[in-house]
């Protein structure tokens, strides 16, 4: 419960307004690719993550992670027994965490080789 | 005329139990309100608990929850009620006797968003002034007679009374921070910038719903969200 509740709103804003924009051009970044020809991870990602597009998409993972932070945070706080919800946010975050080192991994592992000549 | 009163005397119940009332219909007129049924029932079974007072929606102590919507006995007209009326206390704070419910969290959200105005000292030549303007922002706030009505049909006030402030103490808290009089509007902000204060608030808008003074107390909400964005 790091987040005040004004603060967590307005981040909740910016994310659900961001995040509404991102998802149709993802969509539309993906659709139009040719997959056919030589279908591996390595032409999906080349086609679709530009340089200015994969920028849009760390910010909308980053996006992604305090809109679902404050989201279930808010649903917690609702309905845990009061007595526990520290003990439940904090693994929450903990689980966060991990989605987010999980992701760093995979652009260190996955994305950045694929881009190598 | 039918009625269903839920029953409850913590020094001998277990638990909260239906009571089904017959009152002779001959006694029923249309301008009968609600309390005056009850009062006839209490003829009946003096053991009857409800409390009223002022008797015209003005004291604000007879809310109760009718045919599963909260209202104040003494202005609800029982031509208007559906049969069987099925009466409960007002739901999410604990009983203390059939249908007088313990207000004491209630009160404590009240009292914590300091519902006093907080202005300049005063000088005695003149009060605090206001133009008309200003005055007239603080229409449809500061007519709460803090029955609880909206608070007890608030879910986020189900869940965490103790911690979420409600729909009566927020709309009292904004009464103030919108008013031209008070200095300490940014000290409010801050106590009211909370994750389980003013922002529980879902807009479910049950308590514009129930509240019998036809105050707007979520649309008041509303708006001290959008005042603590643009000040933060
Ligand atoms: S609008 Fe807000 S305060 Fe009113 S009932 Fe819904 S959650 Fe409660
Ligand atoms: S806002 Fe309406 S329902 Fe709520 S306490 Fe005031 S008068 Fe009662
Ligand atoms: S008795 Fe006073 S409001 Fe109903």
């Amino acid at each position: 419960m790091q987040l005040t509740g004004v603060k967590a709103h307005i981040w909740q804003r910016i994310s659900a307004i961001y995040l509404a924009l991102y998802f149709p051009l993802l969509f539309w970044q993906s659709h139009s690719i040719n997959l056919l020809e030589t279908p591996s991870f390595k032409n999906w990602i080349e086609q679709v993550f530009t340089p200015a597009f994969t920028l849009a998409s760390l910010l909308a993972f980053g996006l992604l992670i305090s809109h679902a932070w404050v989201g279930l945070r808010d649903i917690m706080i609702d309905y845990l027994p009061a007595n526990r919800v520290r003990f439940w946010l904090w693994l929450y975050a903990l689980f966060l965490s991990f989605i987010c080192i999980d992701v760093i991994a995979l652009i260190a592992w996955a994305v950045i080789p694929a881009f190598q000549p | 005329m039918k009625l269903i009163i839920n029953r409850y005397n913590p020094e001998n119940d277990q638990a909260p139990y239906e009571q089904f009332f017959e009152v002779d219909d001959a006694l029923i007129q249309p301008d009968t309100m609600l309390l005056e049924v009850l009062q006839m029932v209490r003829e009946q079974d003096p053991s009857l608990g409800f409390r009223s007072s002022c008797q015209e929606g003005v004291c604000g102590s007879d809310g109760m929850n009718v045919n599963g919507k909260n209202h104040l006995s003494c202005i609800t007209p029982v031509t208007s009620l559906k049969q069987p009326i099925v009466i409960k206390p007002l739901p999410g704070l604990p009983i203390i006797k059939d249908l007088i419910i313990d207000m004491k969290l209630f009160y404590q959200q009240y009292q914590d968003v300091k519902p006093f105005l907080q202005a300049t000292p005063l000088n005695p030549s003149q009060e605090h002034l206001q133009t008309p303007k200003e005055r007239a922002k603080l229409d449809g706030s500061y007519e709460c007679i803090l029955c609880g009505c909206c608070s007890t049909s608030c879910p986020s006030f189900w869940w965490n009374p103790d911690q979420f402030s409600g729909p009566a103490a927020l709309l009292a808290a904004s009464r103030f921070v919108i008013d031209s009089r008070d200095i300490k509007h940014i000290e409010r902000l801050k106590e009211l910038d909370s994750p389980t204060k003013t922002f529980r608030c879902r807009h479910i808008q049950n308590c514009t719903d129930a509240c019998p003074k036809g105050l707007n107390p979520s649309r008041a909400i509303q708006e001290l969200k959008s005042i603590m964005v643009k000040e933060s």
